[in-house]
């Protein structure tokens, strides 16, 4: 009698029992290829690739040890269940025994997915981690039109939609009321944000309010993925909100709910929430919404006000102080949900044409109008007009930037992205720097001492970098003075002790030339004293690993330099035409 | 086989006679008293508290489970020792369904709670409240190194810099002339219409004429050939001597002995190179460590961009969504949108790895644009 018994075609080790094809893997867990596919999107199981395709290179491998991790899961079976109840209304309806079909779809089997997410995400970091795609298919879900039958017959209901749409409205009302925005980037494609949740950078990215057409793609695979990213935003929005101790869901003005301004009654619902939590005693959600005094626009700054976070950090701070007491009105023709969400993030009031907004047009107190029009018909004097470009723009430097360039008519300065890292690529735009030196500018005023500041004149190397040249030539002289007192304080210490009577000589402070030229050679004497110290004590390995990275730095630079050259000419061959 | 005795209670067959069918008479007499008096217990009002519980179906399991084992009965007699019946009964099973009502709520926050309720049909509770580490849950394999949402260059802003927008547009073009050139330069397709000149019937007869004459040449120059080789290959036999024998015999040592030698003076000699001998095998390591570790950073490198081959069809990226030189306004409300959300998020999904291209997927570009870069 044989000890180990191996079903005949039962591969032991290698390539072959490591990995199964996915016709092999439907098989052996007995159900179809659609709903392997919707179990393998909510389990996350993927195909892998091998190091050897054992069954040929148009196949799709999984591990072994992942469909049988799918075979002990009990969502297999409810999907199981499922089908075979659909099989039963079929059955009803083509018998046309249609009350039994109704009675049939109202106790229809369904499953649930908190325990697939719990399994997926243990922490909520991990969760949170897992955001970007998540937020960014939720809110592309929530623009799409839903339809009844796609290109491949698939159709999008429309509480789905509507779903996507309340979860993308509750998740800008957290971010935008804990102040946690950080970036926005308007590109082609649509709206990329970036916030910092509990220390996780999520980054997302919205579409453009006008489009959507739908294109040719599986939108069964879509809506699965949507499936799961709905619950997982849910339990994601829960968690939040009940860290602001807000409770959830939250139940929204139904008249706001219809005029579309979700986001605005979700903004209501947070200040009546920390109202309540301040001063007022408790009485139902309902009740405190009627309860907000009639002047709004007061109201709505007095509870902005309350509202204190104990743990917030600098970032947090000093964005939600960005757009403080400005108060915006936007017109009907910018991408108003996008500006609404930014503006509250950093801390601005707005409102906009339309019912239900909490102040009018005409409102006095109005400081900023965003328009995008190219003519302006009547202008009111107490408020300047602005395109919403300059909103962003703002938003990204983190200063009020000037509004002369933005004003209406204008064509705007470049839209630049906060994503990529300017000084890394090596090229600066021109309007970055002027970005830079407005936000030095500002620094400068805040700080009045400049001798008080970080800068550490010893070390030669920052000196070099300090691009504003009057600054440098200050400091050299303050440092000349130094020195020239340190020489004549020696030079009475040596008289003293020679004994020699110091005349009374009125110290001539000399009108201290500064020579420019031997300041730069000066200063970059000592630069080059300095990196070459460091060098000489590495070894042969570091140093060599030092030359290619320089050269690699020096090619960056020939580059940019010849973009600079060419952009000269054509300016030049421009001037000419 | 004869007939088994009828007192036998083994087999398949005899089982199945011995099954209660109580609980289905029980069944029967209900549902017939249900149609007798008119269906009420049936209809189902819009809101009620389900207190009925199902039946639970005896299974012959449950039988044995409730009982003890004899050792353990026997046990029994001792204080000391607890019984262990042999597995855990069931749990009850709750209906999950059933929609109740709470006192002193209105209208409005019945409805949402309705609406959450029925949009993700499970209790909202926090997931991860009071960090349970559950060490037992396998760790995750990430498919792929590759972010989630990939953020555009600075080219692809709506208002973009001039020197990055070249940039962007020079990207753009060329993996639009890419493509371009991978067509021209591949082999030329089969064309389905081949050219071909008519040919008569008369005209059929000379081609063929052409080919006999080429055929009786060959076969003239053959025969000449064979007659060379027959003369050829008939030498003369002649009979071997002692004499050659021995002479061969003498030779054969001799080589052997040869041989011998030679290989002695090849061993002394490797013997001597043996350092130069180790050089040379240290030197074929490095390289095939070099080229190995060349594959595995340029395997890495390459999966940045792309996701392993994973099925039928390779991966196609979607092209670079920028504005044209004469799209670009500066304005946000005059953008031409022509790209959908869509495809980008399932290109995404692609790159990563999480689904398999399919052949639909790289076939039509919505967003193709051909330009010229001015």
């Amino acid at each position: 009698m044989p000890k180990h018994y191996r079903p005949a075609g039962k591969k032991k080790e290698g390539n072959v029992a490591k990995y199964v094809t996915r016709s092999q893997a439907v098989k052996s867990l007995q159900v179809t290829l659609p709903v392997f596919r919707k179990l393998c999107i909510l389990k996350g199981v993927f195909p892998r690739e091998p190091r050897k395709k054992v069954k040929g290179n148009h196949h799709s491998y999984y591990h072994t040890k992942d469909i049988l991790f799918l075979r002990h899961e009990p969502l297999l079976e409810k999907l199981r269940d499922i089908r075979s109840y659909d099989k039963k209304i079929k059955k009803a309806v083509s018998k046309k025994n249609r009350d039994l079909a109704e009675r049939l779809m109202t106790r229809k089997p369904s499953y649930t997915l908190d325990r697939m997410i719990r399994e997926r995400y243990p922490k909520f970091v991990d969760a949170l981690r897992d955001l970007d795609d998540c937020i960014s298919l939720v809110h592309l879900f929530a623009a799409l039109p839903a339809v009844d039958s796609t290109a491949n017959g698939e159709k999008i209901p429309v509480s789905r939609v509507h779903n996507c749409r309340r979860l993308s409205y509750e998740w800008q009302a957290y971010i935008s009321r804990t102040h946690k925005l950080r970036k926005t980037f308007v590109s082609v494609k649509g709206i990329y944000y970036q916030a910092v949740v509990e220390g996780q950078t999520v980054t997302w990215l919205t579409p453009h309010a006008l489009q959507q057409v739908l294109s040719e793609v599986d939108y069964r695979i879509l809506l699965t993925f949507l499936e799961f990213y709905e619950a997982l935003l849910g339990f994601v929005n829960f968690k939040l909100y009940h860290s602001i101790n807000v409770k959830y869901p939250p139940i929204l003005d139904p008249q706001l709910e219809a005029l579309a301004a979700d986001l605005y009654a979700l903004t209501r619902y947070f200040d009546a929430r920390s109202a309540r939590l301040g001063s007022m005693t408790s009485g139902s959600d309902q009740m405190e919404l009627q309860h907000l005094p009639s002047n709004e626009l007061g109201s709505l700054v007095q509870i902005t006000q309350g509202a204190n976070e104990d743990e917030e950090d600098e970032e947090t701070r000093e964005c939600k102080n960005l757009f403080k007491n400005m108060i915006f009105f936007l017109s009907p023709e910018v991408p108003r949900e996008s500006l609404l969400f930014v503006i509250s993030a950093f801390g601005g009031i707005v409102s906009w044409d339309g019912e239900g907004a909490p102040f009018e047009e005409s409102d006095q107190s109005i400081s900023y109008q965003v328009v995008d029009r190219p003519t302006l018909g009547r202008k009111f004097l107490s408020r300047e007009y602005i395109q919403p470009q300059w909103v962003f723009d703002c938003v990204n430097a983190r200063i009020i930037l000037p509004t002369e360039k933005y004003m209406v008519g204008c064509i705007c300065p470049p839209h630049l992205s906060p994503f990529v890292d300017n000084e890394a690529e090596g090229h600066v735009p021109e309007y970055a720097e002027a970005i830079e030196r407005l936000k030095a500018a500002q620094r400068k005023e805040v700080m009045p001492l400049p001798g008080s500041g970080k800068e550490d004149f010893d070390d030669p190397q920052s000196l070099v970098g300090i691009a504003d040249r009057a600054e440098a030539i200050e400091v050299a002289k303050k440092r000349k003075e130094m020195a020239t007192r340190e020489k004549q304080y020696f030079d009475e210490l040596r008289n003293e002790v020679k004994g020699y009577q110091i005349a009374d000589t009125t110290v001539d402070n000399e009108p201290i030339h500064v020579d420019e030229e031997r300041l730069d050679q000066d200063l970059r004497q000592r630069e080059e004293d300095e990196a070459s110290r460091g060098e000489a004590l590495m070894g042969r390995k570091h140093r060599n690993i030092l030359k290619a990275m320089k050269i690699g730095i020096q090619k960056k630079k020939d580059a940019t330099q010849r973009l600079k050259k060419r952009q000269k000419q054509i300016k030049e061959s421009e001037m000419l035409d | 086989m004869g007939k088994k005795s009828k007192s036998s209670r083994k087999g398949k067959k005899e089982w199945r006679k011995n099954i209660s069918t109580e609980d289905v008479e029980d069944f029967l007499e209900i549902s017939t008293e249900d149609v007798l008096s008119g269906g009420s217990q049936q209809k189902e009002p819009s809101f009620f508290i389900d207190k009925s519980v199902d039946l639970a179906a005896k299974k012959k399991i449950d039988k044995s489970r409730g009982k003890v084992l004899w050792s353990d009965k026997l046990l029994e007699k001792n204080p000391m020792v607890k019984i262990i019946p042999s597995s855990t009964t069931r749990k009850m099973k709750t209906n999950k369904n059933a929609k109740i009502v709470q006192a002193g709520e209105n209208e409005t926050t019945l409805q949402t709670r309705l609406k959450y309720q029925n949009a993700c049909d499970s209790s909202l509770t926090d997931l991860w409240e009071d960090g349970k580490d559950d060490s037992r849950i396998k760790k995750k394999f990430l498919p792929s190194a590759i972010p989630a949402v990939e953020v555009e260059p600075s080219g692809c802003s709506f208002n973009p810099d001039s020197l990055n927008h070249q940039d962007a547009l020079a990207r753009a073009v060329a993996d639009e002339m890419q493509k371009i050139y991978q067509q021209e330069l591949g082999p030329k397709p089969v064309p389905s219409v081949a050219h071909a000149e008519v040919i008569d019937d008369e005209l059929k007869y000379f081609l063929e004429a052409d080919d006999a004459c080429d055929d009786n040449e060959e076969d003239g120059v053959q025969i000449s050939n064979t007659g060379a080789e027959i003369e050829k290959r008939v030498p003369k036999c002649k009979r071997v001597t002692r004499v050659e024998l021995n002479r061969r015999a003498r030779k054969k040592e001799h080589l052997m002995i040869e041989a011998e030698a030679k290989k002695v003076d090849e061993l002394t000699k490797s013997i001597d190179d043996l350092p130069a001998i180790l050089q040379a095998i240290e030197k074929e390591e490095e390289e095939k460590n070099k080229r190995y570790m060349r594959r595995r950073v340029a395997k890495a490198e390459k999966l940045k961009a792309h996701p392993p081959r994973l099925g039928k069809y390779k991966y196609q990226p979607t092209s670079l969504q920028v504005l044209l030189s004469e799209e670009k306004t500066g304005s946000l409300r005059k953008l031409k949108v022509s790209c959908t959300l869509v495809r980008d998020r399932f290109n995404s999904l692609e790159k990563r790895g999480l689904v398999v291209p399919s052949k639909k997927s790289g076939r039509k570009d919505a967003c193709l644009k051909p330009e010229v870069l001015e």
